[in-house]
């Protein structure tokens, strides 16, 4: 319950600050939300699962967006950044989905 | 799962080799479950530490939510700029087309103005003689009968990928085919020939540049509408043209409008200025003697 009051109060945060994205760091942003979404994701259904690691999680979401910005930049220098932004969505996605249908099947028996 | 202790060993299932495969069977992140054998073994944190861990895992998530909020508030932001930017673009166009078109009628007025006075000066031969000049050279206001031959993309059908109505890239005009409209007319006897109100001359140029025609570096837009002075034949001779064949073919096959008619009393404009790039007028006085080999003995 505090999770979700925590994570509201931050869309509120980000949304009322007028918070300026560096123009450097703007193509890393969707990324960043995609890396974020599935270490949330992760930790419901680990939540969920009665597992859940307080550790684990702060480090996987902090890991998780290094990584993938650390990737596309990578990739912007050798030139593949869209491509490489695309296996990231994909791999990320792919563990969203997975994640989210275990949720769901720990929420609806289904 | 089933040996906790196997996942930390070395060697010991590090990587499934189809790391695809194991993605799509089980996307938790494998630490939970490292993290939950070792609460299992008895290896508990302290409570300050696990009071610490919990509520860095709040700041995450407020993190988290601001990452959200954030970016959400750019891609709102982002749309109306780009929207705004193009609005602008295209106000300042029109804004430039205006002066320009207010600019021209100035200059058409101050020519008018030039061509008085200068008639006044001369002699009428040599008034006539001008006249005909410039309306052959396209320097002035020319009107008598000929024909107008109308042009056009063909409808737009909807294009399937993107659900938008979109001209067929085969069903457009092309620059070639106003090229070779004009050259038919000018073969056919034409004696001026303006597309859509804008006067041909000798040095004028019908380009394309990325979709757009351009004639004399000005955009023209569809339907084009080419209009000539000619013999009275004109008409005729130009539908018997091989021109008028591939137009006919094209309004067949492609759908573009094509359209020939006849018709009296009309008036083409002047022309701008012709512009010298490369001569320069020479500054000597008509009075004084001029050394021109054409002056003669």
């Amino acid at each position: 319950m505090i999770a979700v009051l925590a994570l509201a109060a931050g869309v509120v945060l980000g949304l009322v600050l007028e918070v300026d994205v560096p123009v450097a760091l703007q193509p890393y942003l969707p990324i960043a939300v995609v890396a974020a979404l599935d270490a949330v994701f992760g930790g419901v259904r680990a939540k969920l699962d009665g597992i859940f690691d307080d550790k684990q999680f702060v480090v996987s979401f902090i890991s998780n967006v290094l990584v993938a910005a650390f990737i596309v930049y990578l990739g912007d220098q050798l030139g593949v950044g869209s491509q490489l932004s695309i296996g990231i969505v994909v791999v990320f996605g792919v563990r969203i989905f997975g994640n989210v249908a275990a949720i769901r099947r720990h929420l609806f028996r289904a | 799962m089933a040996d906790p202790k196997g996942r930390h060993g070395f060697g010991v299932a590090p990587l499934s080799p189809d790391f695809l495969t194991e993605l799509f069977q089980d996307p938790l992140d494998p630490g939970y479950a490292d993290a939950a054998a070792r609460r299992a073994q008895g290896r508990t944190r302290p409570p300050w530490q696990r009071r610490g861990l919990r509520s860095l895992t709040l700041i995450t998530l407020v993190l988290v939510g601001m990452l959200l909020g954030v970016a959400c508030r750019h891609v709102l932001a982002e749309e109306p700029d780009r929207t705004r930017a193009r609005a602008e673009l295209v106000e300042r166009i029109h804004q430039r087309e205006a002066e320009v078109e207010r600019l021209r009628e100035i200059s058409d007025g101050l020519r008018d103005d030039v061509s008085r006075l200068r008639d006044l000066a001369l002699d009428d031969s040599d008034v006539r003689r001008l006249r005909e000049l410039e309306a052959l050279t396209g320097l002035a206001r020319v009107t008598g009968d000929g024909v107008v031959v109308q042009v056009a993309d063909g409808p737009p059908v909807l294009n399937p990928t993107s659900g938008e109505m979109v001209t067929d890239p085969e069903s457009r005009i092309l620059d070639q085919d106003l090229q070779r409209i004009t050259n038919t007319l000018w073969a056919s006897g034409a004696e001026a020939i303006a597309i859509n109100n804008h006067r041909l001359t000798a040095t004028s140029t019908i380009r394309n540049a990325s979709g757009a025609i351009l004639v004399d570096y000005v955009p023209v837009a569809g339907p084009y509408e080419v209009v000539a002075i000619g013999p009275g034949d004109l008409e005729d001779r130009f539908a018997a043209s091989e021109t008028a064949a591939l137009m006919r073919m094209l309004a067949d096959r492609y759908g573009i409008s094509y359209n020939l008619r006849s018709e009296r009393d009309l008036v083409l404009p002047a022309s701008g200025e012709p512009k010298l790039h490369y001569a320069k007028p020479m500054e000597t006085a008509p009075a004084a003697p001029s050394p021109a080999p054409s002056g003669g003995d």
